[in-house]
């Protein structure tokens, strides 16, 4: 960063130079799942939290109502992609539907924001905007609700259609302990980009709330409107009152740290070796230590019935049933591991 | 909100060491759950049978 962008925030001697962004791939860069393909939208055919580019996860109550694409749209040449949510629907939206851009961190990635202590401070989001349609937008940032919940729902305008616009919002952390309550490596902090909930997560903007709220009603509904699209890149959360420009990290830091959430080996293949007289047994090393032992999915080649085995979050084995005497290739292939923050 | 939507959830327990996991399809994959409580994938589906959300089948 060139002398003159420095800029003394909360009035540190020495400003946050480098590691300000607590958001991965708050580009939109990496992209194993592969919502890159080049379709212009992917549809989201499943409910829940659906993680799709890295880190980021559409969060929906009813399935193929929105999709969603990494997209070669950027608003200058600092940025390559943004992600880009399409409404596949005008979709009438019930009290408790539920429809949003999320990113969630760990407890271990915030704790500076000094949330849970009795010295919150303040944090500023900044971020790269553009949609089909203007008004008041919902976002929020909200910790799991399971007991205790907190959320601080508030909004931010888009003037223009179609064009991108550049948004700051400073907030202060609190001192409840919801925050931290989930354990060091459990959910602290989710940001939520609202595209469109129901009254049951509509709450005052712009103050904590006990329980989990999306943003304040009257915002823009995205889901409502067929065919309405909505984009984003360039994601930054940091810590004071200052937004700061975009801070690019290298490429192969980016995708180690979204390796701590998820990792996918295409067609990579992990041999099988002869385990005591009547088994193979492929062992597969993660690259990246995982936040937590991961969810699997995997293919194999020869036998049947493989078996996972011993999952930690540095590895996994797989076996099967096999006489040293066969002697055909046995293997695991195509995996897909999953450490993700569930909020 | 329910942030993973499973189906058909069963217990499975490997022959080997008899370790257990769930296996369940999520998003349209059939994936392996390690019994670890820091996996939130693991934690929400104890969370959704302890709120009779979720049945999980034995293991065969």
């Amino acid at each position: 960063m060139p002398l003159s962008k420095i800029q003394p925030i909360d009035n540190q001697i020495i400003p946050n130079l480098g590691h300000r962004n607590v958001i991965i791939n708050g580009a939109q860069n990496i992209d194993q799942r592969g919502y890159g393909g080049g379709a212009s939208s992917y549809t989201i055919g499943s409910t829940g939290n659906i993680y799709t580019i890295d880190r980021w996860a559409a969060f929906v109550s009813a399935a193929s109502k929105i999709g969603v694409a990494q997209v070669a749209d950027a608003p200058n040449s600092d940025f390559k992609y943004s992600a880009k949510i399409t409404s596949l629907a005008a979709t009438t939206i019930g009290s408790g539907d539920y429809y949003g851009y999320n990113t969630a961190l760990e407890v271990n990635d915030v704790q500076h924001f000094g949330f849970g202590t009795s010295s919150p401070k303040q944090f500023t989001i900044s971020f790269w905007v553009k949609s089909t349609l203007t008004g008041n937008f919902g976002i929020a940032v909200r910790v799991k609700p399971a007991s205790p919940a907190r959320s601080f729902p508030t909004t931010y305008t888009i003037n223009a259609a179609n064009t991108w616009e550049y948004k700051t919002l400073t907030l202060t952390a609190e001192s409840n302990t919801a925050w931290t309550a989930q354990g060091a490596k459990g959910s602290g902090f989710s940001l939520w980009f609202d595209l469109g909930t129901g009254s049951d997560f509509h709450q005052t903007a712009n103050q904590y709330y006990a329980g989990n709220a999306t943003a304040p009603s009257g915002t823009v509904q995205l889901a409502a409107n067929n065919a309405a699209t909505w984009q984003i890149t360039g994601v930054q959360v940091e810590l004071g009152a200052v937004a700061t420009e975009f801070e690019h990290r290298p490429a192969g830091l980016e995708r180690s740290l979204c390796e701590r959430y998820y990792q996918h080996y295409g067609t990579q293949q992990f041999f099988a070796t002869q385990y005591q007289n009547s088994y193979k047994i492929a062992h597969v090393h993660f690259p990246t230590r995982m936040r937590a032992a991961p969810d699997l999915t995997y293919s194999t080649q020869g036998g049947s019935g493989w078996s996972t085995y011993n999952v930690g979050d540095t590895q996994f084995k797989s076996y099967v049933s096999s006489a040293s005497s066969a002697t055909a290739n046995h293997y695991v292939h195509t995996v897909r591991a999953n450490a993700e923050i569930d909020y | 909100m329910k942030s993973v939507s499973f189906k058909n959830a069963k217990w499975v327990k490997e022959p080997m060491g008899g370790t257990k996991y769930i296996q369940a399809e999520i998003d349209s994959i059939v994936w392996d759950i390690p019994m670890d409580t820091e996996n939130s994938t693991y934690v929400e589906a104890m969370r959704q049978v302890d709120a009779g959300e979720l049945t999980i089948k034995d293991a065969e």
